[in-house]
């Protein structure tokens, strides 16, 4: 059913970006058609057009190729203008960002951490998903073999993330404590912001929908704790959804106010810890054309227990986002702005001074000249 | 509750004699959710339901929204979620598992002797075949009495002696039906609904036969009055159940009740062998298989691509239990090696993984030339996979 308008989207089902963009386009009712990303599909496309190895990656119909999701979905907002996902207010468009800051960067620990600490519950599934990656036809047992050999970076980044037999108590902790706040929020409102859904709703239901609703045992926490964030997964999810609107006049629900004063306090130490990480690094490095994607190490807390992950310098250009628009806000906005971050505890972090600025140059992180 | 008000009130499409839809109809009149029943006949199961699901199959719902759900398992679950007082899915991880052992074992096992009863004996056979030629078919151009003696005719080629049933296991058909009213007696002497004060998934899930065939054609529907008049009552019980009159404050048990150790022997010692020869079968793309369970055999059944899906629903959910939990639910099968069986043949890919996640995400292309006239003729196959229809 390919034609000429048709958008070509390299994803897997259970790949968290992957469900972050899926859900946009079906609720932007963009033509697209979803290819498994194979070995045979990252060699011929994925690799050569992007020249790195992620999925999701978008193939726009003239032939634009664009990976990451955060570009992918910039890139498509200004070509399909109906039903914007970002608010025209600046409360509600600064939380939307916000959230997607935190549903990029910082649900991957629980994300990261059910699926692979807990991968004996769910082994069978993931390693036939994972082995899809050699190919549809593949009979099972080579597909699940492909797929423990294909998965083992993917578990020795647990380490890297900080996701550790020590750590694991303060993820499942902090996981829990957010997933009841989000389910309080959904038994009010159909989505975020009201009954429309934002940036923030699409970047939740990355780590929601392809890690913790699709493995069987977050499925099972997930189904037991929050049943209105699993209807909210499947709302998102479908096709053919009503438009719906935003909250009129600004309004942040009081019920969303809890979930920022979450990220201030628990994703916020690591974002600013980065950002002076990142300054340090390019002082030292000034041959470097890009920042590699790992520099170095820092303590962190998550749940109130201490751990050491590596450093990410893309937090810190996915943090520029939420920052750079509070700052370019005209003096009463901002009032109004402060006035909603003091009561969640964000209003000197959005201070942050961001003295190395990063940029996305040939789908890497590089400095802003 | 916010989020229900979009979809509602919803058009219902239920037949008055069909399995499903009583289980489905039972609860939405429980939760008295806003609902119009409509009894759809074959030029709306072919321009209306089927555009919308997939299939030509009844219960299914529209919503408010124009978006449609099928099946009535992810319906229930869909209900559920919109509707959470009284909720008839259990909190508790070890009652929730086995609610949908039950559950899946009322809907797929209790089909056969469903069946059978209705279409084996004459006087059930004569009156449903004539039901149905009025009500469901009553916009087709033929005699009646012929349409209802060619549909049953069907039937019992199909369902009957192309669900494995031969003289030598009719007995075993008959006893399914017969052990499981005895058990149910049991319970249902002892409590209004199986778990307890409130009807749950486990209720619905057996409703679904109890009340459009066993209790409703003449010859199961004697022996129910005669052997199990409680669960007679029950029947009765749970069509009138409303949420209001019965309230939120719900007192349930933990299916500790000895009546359930039959139904418990009987899932782990046929059923589930049954889902793990008939995934293995799949996953080998045969189209029949003999089934041997025990003294038993089911010669030349045919190869059920959605009783994989079922299969895959409940290891996704036996994963998902703790090892502690899933140490609690391994003693309660009567001895039966439940993790052995849920292993059995390890994970078998369906194909449905999708299918079934409501509300339905996409729109099927309309019936159009031949495959139009085959499917008012047929109807979509008894194993239902929508997703094969148009290939």
């Amino acid at each position: 059913m390919t034609d000429k308008s048709t958008y070509k989207f390299y994803a897997m089902d259970h790949s968290y970006y992957s469900g972050k963009v899926r859900p946009y386009l079906r609720y932007k009712g963009i033509p697209y058609e979803e290819i498994v990303s194979t070995l045979w599909v990252y060699k011929t496309v994925i690799i050569p057009e992007t020249g790195v190895r992620f999925i999701p990656v978008l193939q726009s119909p003239d032939g634009v190729f664009v990976q990451d999701t955060t570009d992918i979905i910039d890139f498509l907002e200004e070509r399909f203008p109906d039903r914007p996902i970002y608010p025209s207010t600046p409360k509600q468009r600064l939380t939307a960002l916000l959230f997607e800051l935190f549903a990029d960067e910082w649900l991957l620990f629980p994300a990261m951490h059910y699926r692979w600490s807990y991968v004996a519950h769910h082994e069978k599934w993931l390693m036939g998903e994972f082995g899809r990656i050699v190919g549809k036809w593949a009979p099972a047992p080579v597909r699940r073999a492909a797929g423990r050999k294909l998965s083992k970076p993917f578990q020795g980044f647990l380490p890297v993330l900080g996701i550790s037999d020590e750590t694991a108590p303060g993820i499942e902790a902090s996981y829990l404590e957010f997933l009841a706040l989000l389910e309080a929020h959904l038994s009010k409102y159909s989505y975020l912001l009201g009954s429309r859904p934002s940036m923030g709703d699409f970047a939740l239901a990355g780590p929601l929908y392809a890690h913790l609703w699709l493995d069987p045992y977050p499925k099972a926490i997930m189904e037991r704790e929050a049943p209105n964030v699993v209807a909210w997964i499947q709302r998102i999810n479908a096709e053919d959804q009503p438009q719906g609107s935003f909250l009129p006049i600004d309004e942040v629900p009081e019920t969303v106010l809890p979930m920022l004063a979450f990220i201030f306090r628990e994703q916020f130490p690591i974002l600013l810890d980065t950002v002076e990480k990142v300054a340090t690094w390019v002082d030292d490095h000034p041959e470097k054309e890009y920042v590699s994607r790992g520099i170095g190490k820092h303590d962190f807390k998550v749940g109130g227990v201490a751990g050491t992950r590596l450093v990410f310098p893309y937090s810190q250009w996915m943090l520029q986002r939420p920052v750079e628009y509070y700052h370019g806000l005209n003096e009463s906005q901002k009032e109004d702005v402060n006035a909603l971050l003091n009561q969640v505890g964000g209003s000197e972090a959005m201070q942050v001074d961001i003295k190395k600025r990063l940029v996305r140059r040939n789908n890497r992180i590089a400095v802003d000249a | 509750m916010l989020s229900a008000s979009e979809y509602e009130p919803y058009d219902a499409y239920l037949m008055d004699v069909s399995y499903f839809s009583g289980k489905l109809e039972a609860y939405l009149r429980y939760r008295e959710v806003p609902f119009r029943k409509i009894e759809p006949d074959t030029r709306t199961l072919l321009n209306v339901i089927y555009p919308g699901t997939g299939l030509m199959k009844v219960p299914v719902v529209k919503m408010a929204n124009g978006q449609w759900l099928k099946d009535s398992t992810p319906m229930l679950y869909w209900f559920d979620r919109l509707y959470p007082e009284a909720s008839i899915i259990p909190k508790d991880p070890y009652v929730h598992f086995l609610s949908r052992l039950v559950e899946d074992y009322a809907d797929e096992w209790l089909w056969r002797p469903a069946l059978y009863y209705r279409w084996n004996y004459s006087q059930d056979f004569t009156l449903l075949g004539s039901r149905i030629a009025t009500e469901v078919m009553g916009d087709v151009p033929m005699p009646r009495k012929l349409l209802g003696w060619y549909f049953g005719m069907r039937q019992r080629k199909v369902q009957i002696r192309g669900d494995g049933v031969r003289p030598e296991n009719e007995a075993h058909v008959r006893d399914t039906y017969l052990k499981l009213l005895d058990s149910m007696q049991a319970i249902l002497t002892d409590t209004p609904f199986m778990l307890g004060s409130h009807p749950t998934l486990a209720d619905f899930g057996l409703f679904a036969s109890m009340f459009r065939h066993f209790s409703l054609d003449p010859t199961p529907a004697r022996i129910m009055r005669d052997r199990a008049p409680s669960v007679n009552e029950w029947v009765a019980r749970m069509w009138n159940a409303k949420v209001s009159r019965l309230g939120t404050e719900q007192t349930l048990t933990d299916f500790s009740h000895s009546g359930y150790d039959y139904i418990f022997s009987d899932i782990g010692e046929v059923y589930l062998p049954y889902l793990a020869d008939n995934a293995q079968a799949w996953s080998k793309g045969q189209k029949r298989f003999d089934f041997t369970a025990g003294p038993v055999t089911y010669p030349d059944l045919p190869v059920s691509q959605y009783r994989v899906w079922c299969r895959g629903e409940l290891q996704r959910a036996y994963s998902g239990l703790t090892d502690e939990i899933r140490e609690q639910v391994n003693k309660r099968l009567q001895g039966s090696d439940l993790e052995g069986l849920m292993n059995r043949f390890g994970v078998v890919e369906s194909g449905l993984e999708h299918e079934y996640q409501l509300p339905l995400g996409k729109r099927y292309e309309p019936a159009r030339g031949l495959l139009k006239l085959k499917l008012s003729v047929t109807g979509t196959p008894q194993d239902m996979p929508a997703a094969n229809i148009q290939k």
